[in-house]
């Protein structure tokens, strides 16, 4: 596992992280852990970039993501571009309009012994349950838990007034269904105290230990640099 | 006669958020008509799609040429997007209570 020469799925980067935890220390040398580690804790490093996420700087951000994976892997294909500027607009855009902060942490890599493309958005903001309570948005559907507001924001629930009139609320689902069926990747979400994890195989909300809580929203996401060739992105903007 | 405005050469070949076209819409004057030409913009997320089409179909008088065919295809989704019903297909995700780092490490190894 921590040998650095496995090639790490995301619930290996999320076991050794999970089990530094209990240790204290991050020793797993991957990247992507080492990016994870430092958001959680919100520390800074090298590996992670902090940014603003205004107006101007979102789009500065996306570029920046784009050009470290191109400056990575020249060879990925250039369709990857229009899923890539997607995922980050989405997921960006999220923050900027529910997670009532200007700290964000970014980490983008291509792991070449995975051959994929790895990605972690992260904010300090309210989390997902809090976005949903400070809206005032499907309380009755909401529960009392980070878990709850989880599965409602994976099901496509906006928190905005005019999810039906205008397109809102597409962000997590839409990334979800695009990364894992149609790119079959894995797609994480930190949010408090609960964890989502899809990939192939596994569709669950883990309703973390109460010692474990992540002050914010972390979107983890792992893509093959190989795009299926019946891949189409529009088949998921709806 | 309407105000053309060069959408590339003012904002970039990318439009990446809402603010982007809300902040070109309050530089309109509200009795003009204007023209966006968009021949160069190839990227557009879905809020900043979502925002021109208010745009373009608000009060005021505001029309497209030059669409690239990424940007046309986003602008359909989100017009799409305005008339189908909201569907929550993903259905709930089961929801696993995990007490101690043991079983998170569980329900991570298990498939």
């Amino acid at each position: 596992m921590n040998n650095g020469s496995k090639i790490l799925s995301l619930e290996d980067i999320l076991t050794s992280f999970f089990i530094a935890l209990t240790k204290g220390n991050m020793d797993v040398p991957a990247p992507f852990s080492m990016a994870l580690w430092s958001i959680f804790h919100h520390t800074s490093s090298p590996l992670i970039v902090s940014c603003a996420l205004d107006d101007d700087s979102a789009a500065e951000t996306i570029r920046q993501i784009k050009n470290t994976l191109f400056t990575q892997k020249p060879e990925l294909p250039t369709a990857f571009n229009s899923p890539l500027t997607y995922l980050c607009d989405e997921l960006i855009c999220n923050i900027q309009q529910h997670a009532q902060t200007d700290k964000s942490h970014i980490y983008a890599g291509y792991n070449p012994q995975s051959d994929s493309v790895e990605i972690a958005i992260a904010d300090y903001g309210v989390t997902i349950y809090g976005s949903y309570v400070a809206a005032q948005k499907h309380l009755d559907k909401l529960g009392d838990s980070d878990a709850d507001a989880l599965n409602l924001a994976q099901n496509g629930y906006s928190v905005k007034n005019l999810p039906d009139t205008e397109n809102r609320g597409y962000g997590i689902s839409s990334n979800i269904r695009m990364v894992v069926n149609g790119l079959h990747g894995e797609f994480a979400v930190m949010s408090g105290n609960a964890l989502l994890l899809q990939d192939a195989t596994k569709r669950k909300i883990l309703s973390l230990p109460r010692d474990i809580d992540f002050k914010g929203t972390m979107i983890l996401v792992r893509i093959p640099a190989q795009i299926p060739n019946d891949f189409n992105m529009y088949d998921y903007m709806s | 006669m309407k105000t053309i405005i060069n959408i590339k050469e003012q904002y970039g070949s990318e439009l990446h958020t809402r603010q982007m076209i809300e902040r070109m819409a309050a530089s309109f004057n509200p009795q003009d008509a204007y023209l966006l030409d968009m021949s160069g913009v190839e990227q557009i997320s879905r809020s900043a799609a979502d925002e021109l089409y208010n745009l373009t179909h608000g009060s005021m008088h505001v029309d497209m040429i030059h669409v690239e065919p990424f940007v046309e295809k986003m602008l359909s989704a989100v017009t799409l997007g305005r008339f189908l019903p909201r569907q929550h297909t993903a259905g709930d995700m089961p929801i696993v209570h995990c007490d101690t780092i043991g079983s998170v490490l569980s329900q991570l190894a298990a498939s």
